[in-house]
């Protein structure tokens, strides 16, 4: 029993990184109504940015960081901005298909710019792990589980309290109307994008020193992500912060139970499932249906 | 930019958008397209890595036009088409080892049926999925496809692979490129004609009217997921039937043949071609397969092209290179300094 | 003959039906009027099986039609047209109307594929059905546009001829003069009286407009707020104070309304 607990623990920290990149993907989503296909390709150049930084601008760990996090929001914002934008009022397919085309661009791009040799970024903490309540933590767990939680409580008091989360639920609910109601709704979907941009990429880094950085690597990710959005019912921020523990500690268990191999395909039968039983997911509410 | 909304124009079913040049045009360039399809060894044949290219060209071709048949035909979204090829394939190759002196047409018509069963249970939740939880499935299925051949050992032999046999009729193999490309060509000229065939029928029209409005296809009698299920099925069966093709090019299926970004580029190469139109599909396939051989020395330039392209196209010319001659007419028109014609393409109620 | 009883459907604390009975007779046309908000989609909507109702019951001949799934609802005989127009777009006229005529006889798609006889006979069977709407609507012309490029009142016109290839007995036609110029209004209602004979189905119509109503049905409901009103021949229901005032009477003082404001500018 001890075990499976420890085992539960250590899922933890690939969770925050899954909840992670499936808060950026909630996010937009809620605000732009568009599921951003190349939201790992995204991050991972995010992510090859800050190794850039690093390695040949010579950057402390924490300027690098936040500088990419800036380059992180401009393209977010220049994505939105200068392409969703054009195709806003398209139907969702065409909407998925330029993300896609941007997925594919993106990712060839970030092969061509960096090469496809896998790249090291250190981690945020170094340091064995410590024995909190008779279980094995690493510091870089404990500070990626800290700020997941951090972020996601912080993003819930600016989307529940503040006048701009009032302004982006307007938007989320009905774009036509909260427009109408004088809300700059262009502005605030560039923003979402732009932050939500950072957030994956922030999955990204965090990923990257297990992973190896290369241009695909957020690949397998994303279907991690797309999962944990999906059982957090793909509207919620919480559902996104809780569905990404519960994916991680998930795909951890089967990692030790079942076999590393078959961690895809069992979250892909977690995804079945969930959108079977529930097409809303877990968290979410039953969405009205048209006609 | 209304031009960019889907749900006008791009969307031609069975109004394909070749209908508008004339008629005599149309017929031209299909025969001239079998020519050449059917002479062309007669002048690259000596050349393994042209024809190699060729059949790609063919298998990648149908697998397209699979794709085509779900995306542009039926409105529903697959992310994971390569994991129907992969599917195809290794059924092909289990037949092909497993049952001695199988003719080659049952093998085909195998592959295709373990794939279509695999479609019909993927489609199974399709019923009650749309838009992004759809395309979010199919990606988990294209990803899942190729961990599950890498685990599932005792029938795949894990990441060495499966080596598959030519195909042969009786006695007789047909190993060399040539022969390939023959065998590639007739089997996607009878899908063609089995497409083609169902997208005219009754069938096709329950397609297509799903697509358009699925409270109207209710009414009307159509009961919405039978059909969605349907699609994903056929769809399936002759992606199955690629992926056969596919296993015979190789000479080899093993889980690293099927790849998250085949199936990404087969849904570029349908957006290039055009939603609803199945010779864009296969000017595609060519694109596709000929950006694939001239990139695969210089590193990763293929996904740049592609994604590159899908990016400008969806905003620049956004019914698809099916759309071009079209296109190209009225600028040659206007260069001529005439007047162009009407932005809609006249029908034959307007001509008569 | 169509039969609905004490039929009540509510949208959370909204009542869209309350609890109408309804009987519309074979070979007649019937009419469903009120004002917008009034109820009259709903009910098309609960016969059509895409709105599920609270409580009652909704019979054809001897059909409880409740226990349908939506798509099984035709079989009956029972055939809709769309209020807002949901034809399939990118078919053309005529393969809007060859998809009423296909669930005649649904052909599998092996069948298709092989076009094996029973297929041909199912095509040959669908367009000569569809040809004979086409000229029945007079709108032959139109057969090889595509569906999005009509305007609207054409596509209205496309919609009401779709169900009619459905071969159905009992029509539901949801405001099929919107969006045509009231010109056309009488060769419209014309064309409605003459479905009981010519095609051998009872109609039931919905209109806000009047004059088309009062002109091609010969039995008129009116509801107001989901609830029947007012029951019996167009003349009983216009001139009934309920119809009157429930009806007519807000329209008037909207052009009252109107009237003083236009006064108030000029003044």
């Amino acid at each position: 029993m001890h075990n499976f607990f420890q085992f539960v623990i250590g899922g933890l920290g690939f969770g925050g990184i899954y909840a992670f990149a499936a808060l950026g993907l909630v996010l937009i989503f809620k605000t732009s109504g568009v599921v951003n296909f190349a939201f790992g390709a995204m991050a991972t150049v995010v992510t090859l940015t800050l190794w850039s930084l690093l390695n040949h601008a010579g950057l402390p760990f924490a300027a690098a960081w936040v500088l990419a996090m800036v380059i992180a929001m401009l393209i977010g914002g220049f994505t939105n901005g200068v392409l969703m934008r054009r195709i806003e009022r398209s139907a969702v397919l065409v909407q998925i298909v330029l993300t896609l085309g941007l997925l594919i661009l993106i990712e060839g791009l970030a092969g061509v710019l960096w090469g496809y040799g896998p790249k090291s970024i250190p981690q945020p903490l170094s340091g064995n792990p410590v024995n909190v309540a008779s279980f094995l933590i690493t510091p870089n767990d404990l500070f990626i589980i800290g700020l997941t939680v951090g972020v996601g409580l912080l993003l819930f008091v600016v989307f529940e309290w503040t006048r701009v989360g009032l302004a982006m639920r307007a938007i989320a609910a009905d774009r036509e109307v909260a427009s109408l109601m004088g809300i700059r709704t262009n502005l605030y979907v560039t923003g979402s994008w732009a932050l939500g941009t950072a957030l994956s990429g922030i999955a990204a880094i965090l990923v990257a020193p297990s992973l190896g950085l290369e241009p695909t690597m957020m690949d397998q990710v994303a279907v991690f992500a797309f999962a944990a959005a999906i059982v957090g019912g793909f509207g919620s921020l919480i559902g996104a912060v809780v569905g990404g523990f519960l994916i991680g500690v998930a795909s951890n268990l089967i990692a030790a139970y079942v076999s590393t191999n078959l961690q895809l395909t069992l979250i892909f039968a977690v995804i079945v499932a969930v959108l079977y039983v529930r097409p809303d997911g877990l968290f979410g509410r039953q969405a009205v249906s048209r006609q | 930019m209304s031009e960019l909304s889907l749900s006008a124009a791009r969307r031609g079913a069975l109004v394909k958008s070749i209908r508008k040049l004339p008629l005599g045009l149309r017929m031209l360039a299909i025969v001239a397209v079998a020519i050449v399809a059917i002479v062309f060894p007669a002048f690259e044949g000596s050349d393994s890595f042209v024809m190699y290219t060729a059949t790609q060209a063919l298998v990648y071709g149908l697998a397209i036009v699979s794709l085509n048949l779900l995306v542009g035909f039926g409105g529903q979204i697959s992310l994971g088409q390569a994991g129907f090829l992969a599917i195809g394939g290794y059924a092909a190759a289990l037949l092909a080892i497993h049952v001695s002196g199988l003719p080659i047409p049952i093998e085909v018509l195998g592959a295709g049926a373990a794939t279509a069963v695999i479609g019909f249970l993927l489609g199974l939740p399709t019923g009650r999925l749309r838009g992004h939880y759809l395309a979010i499935l199919t990606l988990g299925f294209g990803v899942a496809i190729p961990e599950i051949a890498l685990n599932w050992t005792s029938l795949t032999q894990g990441r060495t692979g499966l080596t598959v046999p030519p195909p042969r009729i009786g006695n007789t193999i047909f190993p060399t490129p040539t022969e390939l490309y023959y065998f590639s060509l007739v089997v996607l000229v009878i899908c063609l004609v089995a497409i083609f065939s169902i997208l005219a029928s009754s069938t096709g029209r329950a397609f297509a009217a799903v697509r358009d409005s699925e409270a109207a296809a209710t009414a009307m009698g159509i009961n919405v997921t039978a059909t969605k299920v349907l699609l994903f099925t056929t769809s399936a069966f002759f992606a199955g039937v690629a992926g056969d093709l596919d296993a015979h090019l190789q000479g080899l299926v093993s889980p690293d043949s099927f790849p998250f970004s085949l199936s990404l580029f087969f849904f570029a190469a349908v957006v290039l071609g055009g939603l609803a139109s199945v010779w864009g599909s296969l000017a595609g396939a060519v694109i596709l397969a000929v950006i694939e051989a001239e990139t695969s020395s210089s590193s990763g330039w293929e996904p740049v092209i592609l994604g590159g392209a899908v990016v400008l196209l969806l905003l620049f010319l956004p019914r698809g290179l099916a759309d071009f001659p079209y296109r190209a007419q009225q600028a040659l028109r206007r260069w001529r300094g005439r007047k162009p014609r009407a932005a809609v393409p006249p029908s034959r109620a307007e001509v008569s | 003959m169509l039969g609905l009883r004490g039929v009540s459907l509510s949208f959370g604390g909204v009542k869209a039906i309350d609890n109408l009975d309804l009987d519309l007779s074979d070979g007649i046309v019937g009419a469903l009027i009120g004002a917008n908000g009034a109820g009259k989609t709903s009910v098309l909507n609960v016969i059509n099986r895409f709105y599920e109702p609270q409580s009652g019951s909704v019979q054809y001949d001897d059909v409880d039609i409740l226990r349908l799934r939506s798509h099984q609802v035709i079989k009956h005989g029972i055939s809709r047209s769309f209020q807002n127009v949901a034809l399939f777009n990118q078919l053309t006229v005529f393969d809007n109307l060859l998809v009423g005529a296909d669930h005649i006889s649904r052909p599998g798609l092996l069948t298709n594929l092989f076009r094996l006889p029973k297929a041909r006979r199912h095509g040959r069977e669908a367009r000569k059905r569809a040809e004979r709407v086409l000229e029945f609507l007079d709108i032959s012309h139109l057969r090889a546009r595509r569906a999005s490029e009509l305007p609207f009142g054409e596509r209205k016109l496309v919609d009401m001829g779709r169900a009619l290839t459905t071969d159905p007995k009992l029509l539901l036609l949801d405001e099929p003069a919107a969006g045509m110029p009231e010109a056309r209004h009488e060769s419209l209602a014309k064309l409605i009286r003459q479905i009981p004979d010519e095609w051998e189905a009872s109609v039931l119509l919905i209109d806000h407009s009047m004059a088309l109503v009062l002109s091609a049905a010969s039995h008129v409901v009116a509801m107001d707020f989901g609830a029947k009103i007012a029951e019996g021949s167009p003349d009983e229901v216009r001139s009934d104070p309920r119809v009157i005032d429930a009806y007519l009477g807000p329209q008037d003082a909207a052009q009252q309304d109107g009237a003083q404001a236009e006064a108030g500018l000029e003044g």
